[in-house]
């Protein structure tokens, strides 16, 4: 099973739509609750990433019986130093955003750390693609 | 008493979606106003302790599944973010305490009632 969701700039109203949505799908095929739960946060967070840093993308969850691969694909400035923005509390997200309580650093590190494999690719000025593998497991982080 | 009755009269709550919504049972609790912190840490059922008052603290909401929103210090979600709760079955609760003040008494709260259990 395979789906995409269209994500928007700065559309905080629609935001987290897409990771719902993966969420529910997850649920009805009975991924384990552990594995929906890291897949909520690495979608969310992902989803999250191009609704506030980029100017358009997609949110793709591939569902797999013994895995999950979760893909944001978008299309905006890029990220110019990967270390730099894997630091936790490193943002550049703008002040209107942080108010809302996001933007604290802690998006890229999140999603490090609930999946089991990440591979993350970005051009300056043309866009960013992140992929993430989380197994289908009841075990741990 | 039950629990959701308890902590409604000690934090001195009032419950802005309809009662139909109070269905979760509370597990505990966490306070949190940084979403990519919550989200990390909430556990299903907890109650949610925040300062935070738009919609997208029913989006994180659903996909953690909290039992409930505190929102502390006197502040009301706008019409919009209150019908998506509804339709969510989010229950808002605000409270005129701080974050500080909400959480010590659900601390309270669940050490005893972790006692009596
Ligand atoms: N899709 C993206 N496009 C451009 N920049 C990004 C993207 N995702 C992350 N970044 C950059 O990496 C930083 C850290 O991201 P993250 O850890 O998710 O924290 P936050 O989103 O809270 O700022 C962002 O502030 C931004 O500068
Ligand atoms: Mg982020």
């Amino acid at each position: 099973m395979e789906m995409t969701f269209d994500v928007k700039s700065m559309d905080f109203k629609r935001a987290g739509e897409a990771a719902g949505k993966i969420k529910k799908a997850l649920q009805l095929v009975g991924m384990e609750i552990d594995t929906v739960r890291r897949a909520v946060i690495v979608a969310y967070e992902a989803e999250m990433n191009i609704v506030i840093h980029a100017r358009q993308g997609t949110l793709t969850a591939k569902v797999h019986p013994d895995r999950l691969e979760i893909e944001a694909n978008d299309e905006g400035p890029g990220i110019p130093d990967i270390d730099l923005a894997f630091q936790e509390g490193y943002s550049t997200a703008p002040e209107h955003v942080r108010e809302m309580g996001f933007g604290a650093g802690m998006g890229l590190p999140n999603i490090k750390r609930f999946s089991d494999d990440l591979e993350i690719e970005s051009k300056i000025d043309v866009g960013t693609q992140l992929k993430t593998i989380i197994y289908n497991q009841t075990s741990g982080e | 008493m039950s629990l959701w009755n308890k902590i409604m009269e000690s934090l001195e709550l009032k419950l802005l979606t309809s009662p139909e919504t109070l269905k979760r049972q509370v597990r505990g609790a966490y306070c949190g106003d940084l979403l990519s912190d919550v989200l990390a840490h909430v556990a299903p059922g907890d109650l949610w302790v925040t300062i935070h008052r738009h919609r997208n603290v029913v989006a994180v909401s659903t996909l953690t599944n909290v039992s409930g929103v505190v929102i502390t210090g006197d502040r009301y979600p706008d019409r919009e973010t209150l019908e998506v709760a509804e339709r969510e079955a989010i229950p808002l609760l605000v409270t005129k305490l701080n974050n500080f003040q909400a959480s010590g008494k659900l601390y309270q709260i669940f050490s005893e009632y972790s006692q009596e259990m």
